[in-house]
């Protein structure tokens, strides 16, 4: 790739079920201070943030244009201000880009969510389908993801016993995480019995509700040292958008990711993917998710889904040891939390989920029904 | 659709038959047409046909071909909403006799145009005790008479006592008269002519107490003129009508919080910049110049002046009710008692003191009885009198 670009510092908040105490920007403003005080970075004309770029939702904050609500921290007063209206991980390839053009050297990612807000998340995923056909009939995130499992579950033997394993790891992995202190463990029996909200995802394969913001201080090579004594390299960015109507797809297919991980390897020069990252940070939004989207980044094997959940692959791989967005990160969020675990991992900062002398990490964010969007990010460390 | 704004349509449309013949259509065909139309507002037909000439019955005779259908679905199907067809196989409508004969009968006839609604001063009195917004009459009490002039014109008492509206016909013990044309008064209820407007113009004339009449344009909720039926759109433009609405709970967080909170104890806070010494109303998290957080909260006001005012002359409604708020109002920014440059709070002006809205103009909140630790705690601002 052109300019080599590097993550100086990452910040995130607790993810907890409601935090009614905190508006979105003392959330925002928690990490803002964090990644300021780790990198003494600041909004000087010439040395500082050249770029801010936020990622929020106008549906979820409930508010037109939802980055003015932000605009006081992201040094929006006189400076140049981008929003990403995705999932966050979108907002580090925005900066990578305004990076390499030689645009600016410094740029600052700020991305926040607040599930619990409005009266429930799956109203708002509704209202992501168009108002002619897809919602008279009922289709939000949750359901349309219904629709998929039961045609990936079908086409790689995934049982329920499968994805009862995964949400009780993932469950035991967040536990761990002090970003999840809200993390309740839960038993194969606790699973297999709770409620179906979209057959075959039960209400526990399902990411919880939460609210946090996370971010990154991004720079170019030239100037990375001035923030950070242990950058952690973006080698690689790729994304895909497969079709809307999930008529017109194959679900079980995994198109979009595929083609998203091929332009992320090109890019930072992969061959085996297989062999390829210490680690990885996947956007398990269900259960069922975590196995079909391995298959799909040539991380497991094509239809291996099932034989690699029984082999505990999550584990040999090093998968989500932060829990995943089934330990609760919020939907435009959970692959810019992916990505900034993977680079607290190559920084060392993981704490007691470090991964010892990890070198290398794959993070992934998916968006829209069914996994319409994915992104696939590489990183790397010296 | 309701009854009411069905009823009579089924009538009308058989009444209207013999003046759309389109010649073409009926050239050259001879047989009789019945029609059996159930429901409110229905009952039976024959549309004789014969020798280029179209008659209508109001009985079945001798049909060679007798359609069955409810009125509701007649109307749909005449003013092209649903397609005949389709009411046919799935059921909705029932056909005994000679079925060939139906297929020429779509090209008998022009289009049906419903009768125009007509909007009475009689009908906006009438429905005004239905309409009463409880807000906007509680704690007045006022007779308003209403001498409306013109053909339709008429005269009016709305009674307002303990948050109960009665209206009266005739002129009774009024506190404040107002007269204006019908037309003129049909326009300002629809809110196509505004009322203030209208007075200030001389169409609309005022004797008595006029304070009253600035708060009776809440008394009640909008006016819904009486419909002849649905509105026709071409096929393929069909219009989706949806509300969008999450209900939400908003985290003030603790600066905003404050904020609010003081204003239940009638206080009005800004916030300070500890680098810059800025105010900023209302407080936020950080100085939005210098990034920094703002601690120091200050007290400011609650008296000041005007730094700029507007009228605004429309409001958006509430996609829930349907309400709108009052119009005119005034849209202003108040630089309070310790408050320099920019640093000014926006609020309104009481509506009454619209004409004397000036910049420099010294104002002093008016609070709500209730507080609840809103920014409407404020009720407006209003000018001080010397």
């Amino acid at each position: 790739m052109a300019r080599k670009v590097g993550i100086c510092a990452v910040a995130q908040t607790t993810f907890q079920r409601n935090k009614w105490d905190q508006r979105f920007q003392n959330m925002g403003l928690e990490v803002l201070e964090s990644l300021r005080e780790q990198t003494g970075v600041d909004f000087s004309e010439k040395k500082g943030i050249g770029m801010s770029i936020s990622c929020s939702d106008d549906v979820f904050d409930a508010r037109t244009i939802s980055d003015n609500g932000l605009t006081d921290l992201l040094g929006g007063h006189f400076g140049c201000e981008e929003k990403v209206a995705q999932e966050g991980i979108q907002a580090l390839y925005y900066g990578l880009a305004a990076i390499q053009s030689g645009h600016v050297d410094v740029v600052l990612l700020l991305g926040h969510c607040k599930e619990s807000q409005g009266q429930s998340r799956n109203m708002v995923g509704h209202l992501a389908f168009d108002p002619f056909y897809t919602r008279p009939v009922g289709l939000d995130y949750c359901v349309s993801a219904g629709l998929q499992a039961q045609a990936y579950g079908k086409r790689s033997g995934i049982t329920d016993e499968h994805l009862a394993r995964i949400v009780v790891r993932a469950r035991e992995k967040a536990a761990k995480n002090p970003h999840q202190p809200d993390t309740e463990r839960v038993t194969m029996e606790e699973v297999l019995a709770s409620k179906f909200l979209a057959d075959p995802i039960r209400e526990l394969h399902a990411y919880p509700v939460s609210d946090g913001s996370v971010g990154m201080i991004l720079a170019a090579e030239e100037r990375v040292h001035e923030f950070t004594d242990t950058p952690v390299w973006i080698t690689g960015v790729g994304n895909s958008m497969d079709n809307f109507f999930l008529g017109d797809r194959d679900l079980a297919a995994n198109t979009a990711l595929k083609a998203a991980a091929k332009r992320a390897y090109d890019r930072a020069g992969i061959i085996d993917p297989q062999s390829a990252f210490d680690l990885v940070e996947l956007s398990d939004q269900y259960a069922y998710q975590l196995p079909m989207w391995m298959e799909g980044l040539g991380l497991c094997n094509e239809a291996g889904g099932a034989k690699w959940v029984e082999e505990q692959g999550f584990d040999t791989d090093q998968v989500n040891l932060s829990g995943g967005m089934l330990g609760g990160n919020p939907l435009l969020l959970g692959g810019f939390v992916r990505a900034a675990e993977a680079a607290l991992q190559l920084k060392g900062e993981a704490g007691t989920r470090q991964v010892d002398k990890a070198k290398t990490a794959l993070a992934h964010g998916v968006m829209g029904p069914a996994g319409q969007f994915h992104s696939v990010v590489t990183l790397e460390r010296d | 659709m309701t009854e009411k704004t069905t009823a009579g349509l089924v009538a009308d449309i058989f009444a209207t038959m013999e003046s759309r013949v389109i010649p073409e259509g009926v050239d050259g065909i001879t047989a009789n047409y019945g029609y059996i139309i159930t429901g409110p507002g229905g009952g039976q037909w024959t549309v004789c046909v014969a020798d280029g000439r179209v008659t209508v019955v109001e009985d079945l005779v001798t049909p060679d071909v007798t359609t069955t259908c409810a009125n509701d679905d007649w109307i749909a199907i005449t003013l092209g909403k649903l397609d005949g067809m389709t009411a046919f196989s799935s059921g909705k409508l029932k056909v005994t006799g000679d079925m060939g004969l139906l297929v020429a009968a779509a090209g008998f006839f022009e289009k049906y145009q419903p009768p125009l609604a007509e909007i009475t001063v009689a009908d906006i009195f009438a429905t005004m005790e239905s309409r009463v917004n409880p807000d906007g009459v509680q704690g007045i009490t006022a007779n308003c008479g209403y001498r409306i002039t013109g053909d339709n014109g008429g005269e009016w008492t709305v009674c307002v006592a303990d948050g109960k509206v009665t209206v009266l016909a005739g002129i009774k013990d009024p506190d404040v008269t107002t007269t204006c044309a019908d037309t003129d008064w049909i326009a300002i209820t629809l809110g196509k002519l505004d009322g203030m407007t209208a007075f200030s113009s001389g169409k609309l004339k005022v004797t008595g107490n006029l304070d009253i009449l600035s708060t009776a344009a809440r008394f009640f909720k909008k006016y819904s003129p009486p419909s002849a039926g649905p509105e026709e759109a071409p096929e393929e433009l069909i219009v989706l009508k949806q509300v969008l609405s999450i209900p939400q709970t908003f985290a003030t967080g603790p600066v905003m919080g404050h904020f609010l909170n003081a204003l239940k104890e009638k206080r009005i806070l800004a916030n300070q910049c500890p680098e810059c010494q800025r105010l900023q109303i209302p407080p936020r998290e950080v100085c939005a110049e210098c990034v920094v957080r703002c601690k120091e909260f200050v007290q400011i006001g609650p008296e000041g002046i005007i730094s700029t005012p507007d009228v605004a002359y429309y409001a958006s409604p509430d996609p829930l009710t349907g309400e709108t708020r009052e119009t005119p109002y005034c849209s202003c920014h108040f630089l309070l008692d310790g408050c320099k440059d920019h640093e000014t709070m926006w609020h309104e002006l009481k509506a009454s003191d619209i004409p004397r809205a000036e910049r420099g103009v010294r104002v002093r909140p008016v609070w709500n009885d209730t507080l609840t630790g809103s920014v409407t705690d404020i009720k407006y601002f209003e000018i001080i009198d010397d």
